[in-house]
């Protein structure tokens, strides 16, 4: 049965064998037609999915954009006090160049005192200011005229370009300037063509004779003179692919190179490629693009390049880090005339303009940009502010201006100090080295706006920022808030109310016994209000503070601006509240105010990166407090620098800048605290010790030392307080009644209208008496018409 | 008794006006609207001199500032005053808030200029951001202090602040400040 079946089957291979043959030949052409069907869907698919990738990404938003945050410009104006080492000193700030030529726009040059400048053209949220040039005169008060050169006319106003103060990056921390193509001058497009794809205006985005020609070429030079890849193929490779090195990738980028080609015209790749390539490194920020390198390299708008300039650039494509003229100034210039020499054999640059070129030195900008952590406790500050109104994301990526309160010269001059301060009394009090922490915050008198703020001993060290977070026991700070409470009660007190100090014991919530005591342990006895301030006795503030409840005292604090939390328990009366040095400025801001609220800010307005007008954060006052009786209270707190805790201020201020202020001591000389102001600015100090151990500092001796220094250097105006017209002043002797100008010790003082004590002193003599009566009498019948 | 008062009252003018003059002669020069000045002597402090003591005060050793009497004759900076035109333009085309952002520059020039403060209240009114109209010309009015026509401005301002937020005592009592100093 088996064996008839073996032949049998062989006997029938042959012919199916044929068959089988041309079967398996036709499953193979199959085979293979499907596969290659597949392939072809595959390869659409993936050219499909590459077109969108090339397409989405270069329709979109192209690049992630930092924020910049400037500070304040500065305006000049005649009369405005400046000397001309303070002028030079911005000019140096703003990177302004000595050039008599001023052939560019941020340059200046001085002649017999004057100074010849051309200012840089910046668009700010309310409007454009062109490049003009102004002659500036000065005398011995500060600016004395200016004058526009173009119209020979006196010019009233003139806001300069602002300082860049930071950035806040995207996680990559690239850099750029975008630029469009008419803004590149000619001869960089065409050094960058020469050099790097000399085919580009014909090729198809990959070109063999490219490749073949570069190789060539390198051959022949000994060394890399070009590259293989067509522009295209670069700008694919920076703005799609990561940076592996394998021919996949190639292929890749070969396809998305095409399909870039396919899809866009030569000059919107061109103008992609001159924002998009790597050319420097400064720190951890990466220079990216033709626009940022250009200031990068020689503070220079791109279009104001010169071909020496243009060369060295076009260089730096092929290595930024290896050609860093920088570092390598020598290695820059090398390859730079290499370009040279390229652009003129290629007949894009004349001879003599090559040569011209090539006789200049490396020619790079002494300035460099301020680095993006040079003001750490500012930007944490405008970060915070403006996270209020913007997402992460945004702030970091949509390329927004931020325009800060900050002056750059107050913020650099008191750093300076600050530093200095802190260095010499943490040496002079024996404190551990560099164990004495501090912050400052200084604002504008008149609207919030936050001109300075350091947050550490270092101002530069990016750490924990103390002007915001360092919340500390405010001590007697608290204390004009209890004052000012009696104040607004003028039916019950004034400033030569008298208050007893002496030894009382409150109950605590705990149950405790609470028994405060005076700075000096002694008992004064019964003290005028304002006496008690000025000397800052706990004692009469803890029995005035109790007789106008602690209750209305916690309602002052925020009326004044405290928005944190407030116990109401007695010992709030000696500042056991906690606060920032932030919190303090907002409080103290509403007395500089003379009662009227001033939200603190640190950014003006912000513009997208095309300069539209975004969103601003305008100056805003509120009366929240009776003015006449922050008037009294200020005359109080100027009394404090004059006659009191405050008054070694005026070593280092003239006696006519009436200055108004708080010291404040924490328990054991923890804290370390001095808030106060001048005509223009408010400034607040603290000082202290991170891990809270006493400082052996009282606010007299550590902040108000600090706060001397810096305002003595800052400061130009004198404290003027408005009177209002419902506050008089009445001489009044030492025990309070009503004196006049014949008595001897005494002194005026103000009153709200009605509230001046009207019990005579005995040395008011009887004729006084009569012409009192009878002017009362006057008045009275004024009065009531 | 008619005679009499009327007596006193004559002896206690001369007297004062010789105090004067003869003893204390740092009484400051009225500045401005001293005419208007005369007609409210509710807002003119009683005494007549404002000056220290003639001898130093001796126990305590206390310094104390003298009143302070001089309100500083203000002429306008030409910054100011271009910032102020400025502002006026922007008003005109209706770009309020650029307005107030010039403004703004104003005031860190000069920031305690009264008739600044009363602009930036003026256009605040405009945009109907009435309570911070009102702060404003209050603060305005406070930095005022003997011009007349200023805050008489700056009353009629809160009067129709007051009255758009509806109270309308408060706005006849503005109003009322505002009448009192034409």
């Amino acid at each position: 049965m088996v064996k008839p079946k073996i032949p049998a089957k062989n006997r029938k291979t042959s012919p199916r064998k044929k068959i089988a043959k041309q079967k398996k030949t036709g499953l193979l052409t199959r085979y293979f037609i499907k596969l290659a069907l597949l392939f072809i869907v595959i390869s659409t698919v993936y050219i499909v999915y590459l077109d969108r990738i090339v397409v989405n990404q270069f329709e979109g938003k192209r690049w992630a954009l930092p924020a910049h945050v400037y500070a304040n410009p500065v305006e000049l104006y005649q009369g405005l006090a400046m000397s001309t080492q303070q002028f030079e000193a911005l000019l140096t700030d703003l990177s302004y160049q000595y050039s008599r030529q001023l052939t560019t726009a941020g340059s200046y040059y001085r002649s017999a005192g004057v100074y010849t400048v051309k200012t840089r053209p910046f668009k700010f949220w309310d409007g454009d200011e062109t490049s003009k040039i102004i002659k500036v005169e000065f005398n011995q008060q500060g600016i004395s005229a200016m004058t526009d050169k173009a119209t020979v006319k006196p010019l009233a106003l003139l806001r300069l370009d602002p300082v860049k103060v930071g950035s806040f990056y995207p996680s990559h921390k690239e850099d750029r300037l975008l630029v469009k193509i008419d803004e590149v001058p000619q001869t960089l497009i065409d050094g960058l063509i020469a050099i790097e794809d000399r085919d580009f205006y014909q090729h198809i985005g990959i070109s063999a004779k490219s490749i073949l020609r570069a190789l060539w070429i390198n051959v022949k030079a000994g060394q890399v003179v070009q590259g293989g890849s067509t522009l295209t193929q670069q700008l694919i490779k920076n703005f799609y692919l990561s940076s592996e090195r394998s021919l996949w990738r190639k292929v890749k980028e070969a396809l998305m190179a095409l399909l870039l080609e396919a899809h866009y015209e030569k000059n919107e790749i061109l103008e992609a490629y001159l924002n998009e390539v790597f050319l420097g490194q400064d720190g951890d920020r990466s220079i990216n693009g033709f626009g940022m390198a250009s200031l990068f390299y020689f503070n220079k708008p791109v279009i104001e390049l010169k071909p020496h300039h243009v060369a060295l650039l076009v260089g730096l494509v092929k290595g930024a880090s290896y050609y860093d003229p920088r570092r390598s100034p020598e290695r820059a210039v090398e390859r730079r005339n290499l370009v040279l020499d390229e652009m003129t054999r290629l007949g894009v640059l004349p001879e003599r303009q090559a040569s011209i070129a090539k006789r200049f030195g490396v020619d790079i900008s002494p300035f460099k940009q301020v680095r993006s952590s040079r003001f750490p406790a500012l930007l944490d500050l405008v970060k915070r502010q403006i996270s209020l109104d913007y997402q992460e994301e945004d702030i970091r990526t949509e390329g927004l201006n931020i325009f800060s309160t900050l002056d750059y010269t107050i913020q650099t001059t008191a750093e300076r100090l600050f530093k200095k301060q802190l260095t010499s009394l943490n040496k002079r009090f024996g404190i551990e080295k560099d164990k004495l922490q501090g912050a400052m915050i200084i604002t504008r008198r008149e609207s919030g706006e936050i001109v300075a703020i350091i947050g550490d001993r270092n101002p530069q060290f990016s750490g924990f920022n103390r002007a915001l977070d360092a919340v500390r026991p405010i001590g007697s700070l608290v204390k004009p808030a209890v004052y000012l409470t009696a104040l607004s009660q003028p039916a019950l007190y004034n400033l030569t109310s008298t208050i007893e100090d002496s030894a009382i014991s409150l109950k605590q919530q705990s149950g405790e016994l609470w028994s405060p005591q005076n700075y000096d342990k002694i008992e004064h006895g019964q003290v005028p209000l304002h006496e008690a301030l000025e000397q800052s006795y706990n004692l009469a503030t803890v029995s005035l503070g109790m007789q106008v409840k602690v209750t209305n005292v916690k309602r002052t604090l925020e009326k004044l601006g405290v928005r944190r939390e407030i116990k109401p328990y007695p010992s709030l009366l000696l500042g056991s509240l906690a606060l920032s040095p932030f919190e303090v400025a907002q409080m103290y801001q509403t007395l500089a105010g003379e009662g009227f609220y001033s939200q603190l800010r640190s950014i003006q307005s912000v513009t997208s990166s095309d300069h539209t007008a975004l969103q601003r954060y305008p100056l805003s006052v509120q009366a929240v407090v009776d003015p006449s009786a922050v008037y009294l209270l200020n005359t109080a707190l100027q009394n404090v620098m004059l006659n009191g805790t405050g008054r070694s201020v005026y070593q280092h201020l003239p006696l006519e800048y009436k200055l108004a202020g708080k010291t404040g001591t924490t328990d054991d000389f923890r804290d370390s605290w001095f808030a106060g102001f001048s005509g223009d600015y408010l400034a607040v100090v603290w000082l202290g010790l991170d891990d809270n151990k006493p400082s052996k500092l009282t606010g007299a001796t550590g902040a108000l030392n600090v706060w001397s220094t810096v305002m003595a250097a800052v400061s130009k105006q004198g404290v003027q307080l408005t009177q209002p017209e419902d506050v008089e002043y009445s001489w009044v002797d030492s025990l309070g009644y009503r004196a006049n100008e014949f008595c001897t010790n005494a002194v005026q003082y103000p009153f709200i209208r009605g509230s001046a004590p009207t019990e005579l002193s005995p040395c008011v003599g009887e004729v006084s008496r009569t012409l009192e009566r009878a002017s009362r009498w006057f008045d009275g019948l004024l009065n009531g018409r | 008794m008619k005679i009499q008062l009327i007596g006193i009252v004559v002896i206690s003018i001369t007297l004062s006006a010789c105090a004067d003059l003869s003893m204390y002669n740092q009484s400051p020069a009225p500045v401005r609207g001293s005419a208007d000045d005369t007609r409210y002597p509710s807002s003119q402090p009683s005494t007549a001199s404002k000056t220290y003591p003639m001898e130093e005060p001796s126990s305590t050793n206390e310094r104390v500032y003298s009143k302070p009497t001089e309100a500083i004759e203000y002429t306008q900076n030409p910054a100011v005053v271009a910032l102020l035109d400025s502002a006026y333009q922007q008003r005109e085309q209706g770009q309020l808030d650029i307005a107030i952002s010039k403004l703004e520059r104003a005031v860190r020039i000069s920031p305690r200029d009264a008739s600044i403060w009363h602009q930036m209240a003026q256009i605040r009114h405009q945009q109907g951001l009435y309570e911070t109209s009102l702060s404003l010309a209050k603060k305005s009015n406070l930095l005022a202090e003997s011009n007349k026509t200023l805050q008489q401005q700056n009353w009629s301002l809160m009067a129709k602040n007051y009255q758009k937020l509806g109270q309308f005592k408060a706005a006849e009592q503005a109003q009322l400040n505002a009448t009192r100093l034409f």
